[in-house]
């Protein structure tokens, strides 16, 4: 397993414009990817509360927030795009 | 067998699982100076399209038959209640309250696009390639031959460019002219500033749903590549069992976005033809409502 672990390291030699700009990419990736999270962790959040409220609606509550949680993971996935096209 | 597996994963970076790939080395047609090649997605979309015609053309025939009496309202057979029980949620959850009065003109195309679309997310699932290229003892030649035909921003861009169309011609058919009135929807005098913006929004809408599409059959893939390559990376038994959990969780995780994937789109498609084409008769459905209500 060490040896795989030396493998990984030596291809990563890349310094330099293309090594920046691969780190601003990942960057980029990250804060994107931090955003969708936080937002969906909001939705589910107060889902969870409202069902814990009333859990006669639970099943339509559910519902609407897979839907809504789709959407913005939707939005999280054209920075992804973006990114690998962006690729040095 | 082992030789195979490695040059699977070693030979071909993480892309080429996600990637068209020319299954004839001559070009099918050539216009101009431009050539077209019959590709993976190409072959796998004339599958999935095939298939959504066989199963509707035997549900077709079990859903209402010819048989009088209440015989002709019944369905038999398992995979005919199957689609009848999804075609019927579409139409009374999805669709009807959000149409009303325009749903049984327009389902037909609504039906067409969810079906399409989840059968070529889930064909995506399987790997057609790999077990042709296992039958035709280990032919490399079939590597390539499955894929996801929803993969392809080409696809999912046909597919949006499809609702966009169906979106203003509905619009353009049941108001008229006056459809282009709702490019404005404020006082006049904010027009200048409004409608750029609803002609942008109306094209970046459709945009939304095919790129939406793609990237998400596209990430599920790549990610599952990821996760498997990662054994020939590191050849240990530990990693090779934390990564074939990880993938079969994976690959459940993307079986659930295969569905849910062709419920965002076909559920936003009828939204922005509702929004567009049925308005103002919300206040008479209310009126009927209430009176109904009131009786005892």
């Amino acid at each position: 397993m060490l040896s795989g672990f030396l493998t990984l390291a030596q291809e990563g030699s890349l310094i330099g414009n293309t090594g920046l700009a691969l780190a601003g990419i990942g960057i980029g990736i990250g804060l994107v990817v931090s955003g969708g999270a936080k937002g969906i962790g909001n939705i589910a959040g107060k889902a969870v509360e409202s069902i814990a409220r009333q859990p006669e609606a639970g099943g339509r509550i559910g519902t609407n927030m897979i839907i809504a949680a789709a959407l913005i993971e939707g939005f999280t996935f054209f920075a992804l795009i973006i990114a690998i096209l962006l690729k040095p | 067998m082992s030789s195979g597996l490695t040059t699977l994963a070693e030979g071909e970076n993480l892309m080429s699982h996600v990637l068209p790939h020319r299954l004839m080395q001559t070009p099918l047609l050539r216009i101009g100076g431009y050539e077209f090649y019959l590709t993976n997605h190409h072959l796998m979309t004339i599958v999935a399209a095939v298939l959504v015609l066989l199963v509707f053309r035997h549900v077709a025939s079990r859903v209402r038959t010819g048989r009088g009496g209440i015989e002709a309202y019944t369905t038999r057979g398992s995979v005919a209640n199957f689609f009848e029980t999804l075609c019927v949620f579409f139409r009374e959850e999805v669709a009807r309250p959000a149409l009303g009065p325009l749903t049984d003109q327009y389902i037909p195309y609504i039906w067409t696009v969810f079906f399409f679309i989840l059968f070529s997310n889930l064909l995506g699932i399987i790997p057609f390639g790999p077990i042709l290229r296992f039958v035709a003892l280990n032919n490399p030649r079939f590597e390539h031959w499955g894929g996801t035909p929803t993969g392809n921003i080409s696809i999912t861009a046909g597919l949006a460019a499809v609702s966009f169309f169906m979106i203003h011609f509905i619009g353009i058919r049941h108001n008229g002219w006056k459809y282009f009135a709702h490019f404005n929807p404020g006082p006049w005098y904010m027009a200048p500033l409004m409608v750029p913006l609803e002609i942008i929004s109306s094209f970046v809408k459709p945009f939304a749903l095919a790129v939406r599409l793609f990237a998400n059959m596209v990430a599920g893939h790549l990610v599952l590549a990821a996760l498997i390559g990662m054994i020939f990376t590191f050849r240990s038994y530990s990693v090779a069992a934390g990564s074939i959990i990880g993938a079969t969780l994976l690959s459940l995780l993307e079986l659930f976005v295969a569905f849910l994937q062709a419920y965002i789109f076909t559920f936003l498609t009828v939204l922005f033809i509702a929004a567009g084409a049925v308005h103002e008769h919300e206040e008479h459905e209310t009126q009927g409502h209430g009176t109904l209500a009131a009786e005892p």
